[in-house]
């Protein structure tokens, strides 16, 4: 078998498709083609694009945050109906020692009898973030309101003067009631009529508190005497962080609520211009000349968040001590 | 904007439809009897050409190189042929057996080229085989060329054109 030769193989193929004859009208049917290509693209583009607009608007859709995800802030204060119940306090009602009170706001009778003489039931305790305060000195928050009360971010009802009226925590313009029962803080509130207990160790009795809108957020923060040892008062200090929750506001490291003097070191606080809480500590080497260190701090969402610190000197006893508690009627 | 891209669209359009007369008056016949060689159906060979023709026209804005427009042309032949041939061969999977049809007119057209030897054995080619003897030998490419159309080596190329080669040898051995 010899070996077909190229040329062979052209000659063969050109002669086998000779006979091919294209049609007249060939050229035609092209332009025919062609016109109706051009007709089909203007509702092809027209449809390829109504396809993207609604593939971007589905898009877009999916995309978009829903609207449940947005923080709303409310235009005017809510109001709470006097049976409102956050979802998780209902099960700490029944084991919640002071449930069994009937009356706890008529008991203590500020004006709010109308108030509590209208709800059928007693009012109910709401267990609040116990501050971990040592006994004798210092008050520090273990947690967030948010995170022991489950209820998710804090939220605060709108105050309806700033800074706040006289002995009004909640900011409802009408005075809280503050009790002690045992080492448990009482506060009920104007608003609910529910109650906090804030359990605090070494709670005097009778008791000495004062509430104080010390930063005119239109809520007031309560100051509570938690003990007395060595001539040292310590005190708590309580916020108003949401809904009948009261909350102590975390301290700068080394700074505590304390009043009074001891051999040479002394402490006390005082409510300072500009809505700030200033912490005295003083230092002496003979017992009367005392160097004072002056910290101011500043309240945040986070709690008290040290300004500036001032050094001063201050000769005790005098009659302008730097080591007392000057914060509204709290001595 | 809008106006200057208009008329841009319209000299392009005037271009094309230029050159597809001037491929077309030039070329037409020589891609049918390329189309002849490549599918097994001759009918199907204009309507395979006659598209090529649409394509080039409709992406006459978009060729990069409009000096390789019979490149093209070339090319979308070559291409629309595998699926003619790919598309039938399915058809015919999946189809009852038709019914014995009666002689056409056409078919009294062709019948030189349905009754050539050569035909018969290039048809019994594998499809690269055919494709680069055809664009090798009756298209008179360089086994580059051939090698761009059928989307292969070079070396593929020769490898096709050398086995298509012998292949034929054996089948043509009577006619010469």
């Amino acid at each position: 078998m010899s070996a077909l030769e190229p040329d062979e193989l052209t000659r063969l193929l050109t002669e086998a498709v000779e006979p091919v004859r294209p049609s007249p009208d060939a050229y035609r049917q092209i332009r025919a083609g062609i016109e109706r290509r051009r007709r089909l693209r203007l509702p092809v583009f027209t449809l390829g694009g109504m396809v993207m607009a609604a593939l971007i608007a589905l898009a877009v859709v999916a995309i978009r945050p829903s609207p449940n995800n947005q923080t709303v802030e409310p235009a005017a204060p809510p109001v709470m109906p006097t049976n409102y119940t956050a979802p998780t306090q209902a099960g700490t009602v029944p084991s919640s020692g002071g449930s069994g009170r009937p009356g706890t706001g008529g008991g203590h009778g500020t004006g709010q009898g109308g108030g509590t003489a209208a709800t059928p039931t007693p009012p109910r305790t709401r267990t609040t973030t116990p501050p971990v305060t040592p006994p004798a000195s210092t008050a520090t928050p273990s947690s967030p309101a948010s995170a022991s009360t489950g209820v998710g971010s804090p939220q605060l009802p709108t105050p309806v003067a700033k800074p706040a009226g006289v002995n009004d925590i909640d900011g409802d313009g009408r005075p809280d009631t503050v009790a002690a029962d045992g080492t448990t803080l009482q506060v009920q509130f104007s608003r609910d009529s529910q109650v906090a207990r804030v359990p605090l160790s070494g709670l005097t009795t009778p008791l000495n508190s004062a509430v104080v809108d010390i930063d005119a957020d239109g809520f007031g923060e309560l100051l509570v005497q938690t003990g007395v040892a060595n001539g040292l008062k310590s005190y708590a200090l309580l916020r108003y962080t949401s809904l009948d929750t009261l909350t102590a506001p975390a301290l700068p490291s080394g700074l505590t609520l304390t009043a009074g003097v001891r051999n040479d070191t002394a402490y006390g606080f005082r409510c300072g211009p500009d809505h700030t809480l200033q912490i005295n500590v003083g230092t002496s080497t003979d017992g009367s000349q005392f160097s004072v260190a002056t910290t101011t701090l500043a309240f945040t969402p986070d709690g008290l968040t040290a300004q500036g610190t001032a050094s001063s000197t201050a000769r005790i006893p005098s009659d302008s001590s730097p080591f007392t508690v000057a914060c509204g009627t709290l001595s | 904007m809008p106006a200057r891209s208009d008329a841009a669209r319209s000299d392009v359009a005037r271009d094309a439809d230029a050159a597809l007369t001037a491929l077309y008056s030039e070329h037409y016949r020589s891609l049918v009897r390329l189309a002849a060689l490549l599918l097994d159906d001759i009918g199907l060979c204009e309507e395979v050409v006659q598209d090529a023709y649409i394509r080039v026209h409709g992406a006459w804005g978009r060729l990069q190189d409009r000096d390789k427009a019979l490149a093209y042309l070339r090319q979308t032949v070559v291409n629309l042929a595998r699926s003619t041939l790919r598309r039938r061969l399915v058809a015919l999977k999946h189809a009852p057996k038709p019914m014995p049809d009666a002689a056409s007119a056409e078919e009294g057209a062709y019948s030189l080229v349905e009754r050539a030897a050569v035909i018969q054995a290039l048809r019994e080619l594998p499809r690269r085989q055919r494709e680069a003897v055809v664009l090798r030998y009756y298209a008179d490419m360089s086994e580059a060329d051939a090698a761009a159309v059928m989307g292969c080596s070079v070396g593929s190329v020769k490898a096709y054109t050398s086995r298509g080669l012998s292949a034929l040898s054996g089948k043509l051995e009577g006619l010469r």
